[in-house]
């Protein structure tokens, strides 16, 4: 069965201390910050174990990615556009 | 909490066969009231006619009930369940669409199960017209048969709200009997006219087929032997696989001499037509009529409550597997598993009394029998072939061998049977509904759950401390519970933690976080606990079986008491003196409901999907009952659900 990298990423990103990330999507956008939230897919069904990331700007990172207004802050990304993630202590994930 | 049934299910002792008599067979049991009738309906009485027919009766049984349900799909059981429901439990991990042949059989399912009361208690409400003296009162179709038809029917469904404990003892004896009169007739007749013998010849069967005039179509009668066969597999759970496989030689052998016996006095009859009488009860020497047809109808009965017991059990599978909006569900008695659904019963005996109203005769009935159980055979044959392949692991040739001769079978019988659509075409209005209620309910919670957002929970918990410890913030609740959908120990969801922090912070002394599990196995009852910060966060999973009532307050208690009791919680009893009024822990539960926002542009299957969820949500039990939470415990929170808001708004402000 073919290794599902969104778990694989998933588990390392959750259990590692420093949290900011740059992720390089494949519409050529650079996008940094921190993961605050993220949306589960039905392995059953095919889906990757993750389906989309939510990430904000670190400075904002204990804002729940909500405003006050109830608009969401900062990008949600498909997994499936996502190239790559570069971590703060310099681990690379390719996808 | 763990509770462990299959060991003893499968015990075999002489209770636990009549307890098997009288649960498993009462809708194959009581076929021969109008199957062999409807084979030769009004044709000439012929020996190929009636050879052929028994000879396919005969077949259809050794295929289709002994081989590929007996044999085969017992095979299949769930910790002991059987039904299409914990078959699809079973295998669904192994293929991405089994969903839709799940839902069209339980479907088909429910919906033939409609006719199953009517036609069998009618079929022997009937036989009273041939008691002397009451051949003009009880006529087919008149009112008063009709009436004495819905009285029955309708005292059987008012008294499900008490269960059945009480009379299901004696289930298993008067099947007993009912086996016992058919085996005995039966073979009375055959001593007579012991060439019907020869009827069990395949060639015989193969001759009505293929050289009778319309011969094939005859299928859809013949049908009607094995139409119960599909509930052997369903309640497989009550009884377990070695007690039906061994009771099912005598009931075959009751069932088979049952045929024959009326076989042989067709073709002794000497008359061309069978002119409306019904062989079964023409069989019956004359002193025992009124006692045939009493036990006829309390056979009946016994086929009708399975039945009904049976859509109970699948409704409440389908709710626990997502496939239904959540109704009120109640437990009589306190017998395990007997459940009784109001709105389902309802259903039901409004289904029935139409049924009897509109077809007015069991004749009328056989007609339009028949036709959905074929595709219910046909879902459960496919997903047959996953647990075969996937979980059995069997040889690929083999199953496709095996897949081969039923689907022909069962393809056979189903085009046979679509010519009753015509008479049975106010089923389709109701199967469409059933089938629309399933596959909405299920594809709209994946939608739903694409949108739910999870949290690090690991995050939060410096903050969530604070606020516990914040004496400036009005305490909201001691113990303060969030029902979550998520399942590992440090996700939560976004909507939880900005139900806490969001407007006013709601502060209590401990958090708990419990996410109820559904598992793939029926009766399944655990729990762990994790504790991410000492008496303060506790992450707690409760793991239910689908065929388990969920009881989340009571269970949630059980845990509580559990952990004070091993000391690896304090209750935080309440230090403003009220405790002396009260010394109950103070616990709050917060669900959190969501309805659909204005604020959405939908595709057009995604809008029909989500509106039409949001619909049936609304005509269901709310959440809070669902889970089985007390009211004065519980405060709901609406949430609105924005999927797609409406993009690309052009709002300038007007220059003055």
């Amino acid at each position: 069965m073919k290794t599902d990298s969104s778990f694989q990423f998933y588990t390392y990103y959750f259990s590692c201390s420093h949290r900011v990330v740059e992720i390089h999507t494949s519409d050529k956008q650079i996008i940094k910050g921190v993961i605050v939230g993220f949306i589960k897919g039905d392995t059953r069904t095919g889906a990757p174990f993750i389906t989309q990331w939510h990430v904000v700007e670190e400075a904002r990172q204990y804002s729940i990615g909500i405003d006050p207004f109830g608009c969401v802050m900062g990008e949600i990304i498909d997994h499936h556009t996502i190239q790559s993630i570069t971590m703060q202590d310099g681990q690379v994930f390719t996808f | 909490m763990e509770k462990g049934t299959s060991n003893l299910k499968k015990k075999v002792t002489a209770a636990s066969l009549l307890v098997a008599l009288g649960i498993i067979y009462g809708d194959i049991g009581t076929s021969p009231l109008y199957a062999l009738r409807a084979v030769i309906g009004e044709r000439p009485i012929t020996p190929m006619l009636v050879y052929g027919g028994v000879s396919c009766i005969f077949w259809t049984l050794v295929f289709q009930t002994t081989i590929k349900y007996i044999w085969l799909t017992l095979k299949a059981d769930n910790e002991g369940e059987g039904g299409i429901f914990s078959l699809y439990a079973l295998v669904r991990r192994y293929g991405k669409n089994l969903v839709i042949p799940t839902i069209l059989g339980a479907t088909t399912l429910l919906a033939d199960g409609i006719i199953t009361p009517p036609i069998s208690v009618a079929s022997a409400i009937e036989g009273l017209g041939m008691v002397k003296g009451l051949e003009n009162t009880i006529v087919a179709g008149n009112s008063l048969t009709i009436g004495i038809v819905i009285a029955i029917l309708s005292g059987l469904f008012f008294f499900q709200r008490f269960g059945t404990d009480a009379i299901g003892k004696f289930f298993g004896p008067m099947m007993m009997v009912w086996f016992t009169m058919l085996l005995v007739l039966g073979i009375h007749q055959i001593a007579i006219h012991p060439q019907v013998l020869h009827s069990l010849n395949p060639y015989y069967g193969y001759q009505l087929l293929v050289y009778y005039p319309n011969g094939f179509w005859l299928l859809g009668a013949v049908f009607l032997c094995t139409t119960g066969a599909e509930a052997l597999y369903s309640d497989l759970g009550h009884c377990g696989r070695e007690n039906i496989r061994i009771t099912w030689g005598f009931v075959k052998l009751s069932l088979v001499a049952s045929y024959m016996g009326q076989a042989a006095w067709m073709l002794n009859l000497n008359e061309p037509l069978l002119n409306g009488r019904n062989p079964f009860f023409e069989i019956v020497p004359h002193w025992f009529l009124v006692p045939s047809i009493l036990i006829a109808t309390v056979a009946t009965i016994i086929a009708s409550q399975a039945l009904i017991s049976g859509s109970y059990t699948l409704i409440s599978e389908a709710m626990n597997l997502n496939f239904w909006p959540r109704v009120a569900v109640r437990q009589p008695t306190e017998m395990k598993g007997q459940i009784y659904i109001p709105s389902v019963n309802s259903i039901l005996w409004f289904g029935c009394v139409l049924m009897i109203l509109y077809f007015k005769e069991s004749s009328h009935m056989e007609a339009a029998y028949g036709f959905s159980i074929t595709i219910a055979m046909m879902m459960t044959t496919v997903l047959l072939g996953y647990f075969l392949a996937y979980r059995l692991k069997w040889n690929k040739a083999l199953i496709a061998l095996i897949l081969l001769g039923f689907a022909t079978i069962e393809v056979s019988f189903f085009i046979a049977n679509v010519a009753k659509i015509k008479e049975r075409w106010m089923f389709l209005f109701f199967e469409l509904f059933i089938f629309c209620t399933m596959y909405v309910w299920y594809y709209a919670r994946k939608i739903n759950n694409r949108f739910a957002k999870f949290v690090d929970i690991g995050k939060y918990v410096t903050q969530i401390k604070e606020l516990s410890e914040d004496d400036s913030i009005p305490k909201f609740s001691t113990h303060l519970i969030y029902l979550s959908k998520a399942n590992l120990r440090h996700e939560i969801e976004e909507k939880v933690i900005k139900s806490i922090f969001a407007k006013k912070p709601k502060r209590a002394d401990v958090y708990w976080f419990v996410h109820i599990n559904r598992t793939e196995h029926p009766y399944t009852l655990n729990y762990d606990v994790s504790e991410l910060v000492d008496d303060k966060i506790i992450k707690v999973n409760i793991n239910v079986g689908f065929r388990v009532q969920p009881r989340t307050e009571l269970y949630f208690k059980h845990i509580v008491q559990d952990l004070v009791a091993n000391k690896e919680l304090s209750l935080h009893i309440r230090p403003d003196g009220s405790t002396k009024y009260n010394a109950e822990p103070d616990f709050k539960f917060v669900v959190i409901e969501k309805y659909l926002s204005v604020e959405n542009e939908f595709a057009l299957r995604e809008g029909i999907l989500l509106n039409s969820y949001f619909f049936l949500k609304r005509l269901g039990q709310r959440d809070e009952q669902a889970f089985g939470l007390d009211k004065s415990d519980v405060v709901v929170e609406h949430v609105p659900l924005v999927y797609h808001p409406v993009a690309n708004i052009q709002l300038n402000r007007k220059e003055h």
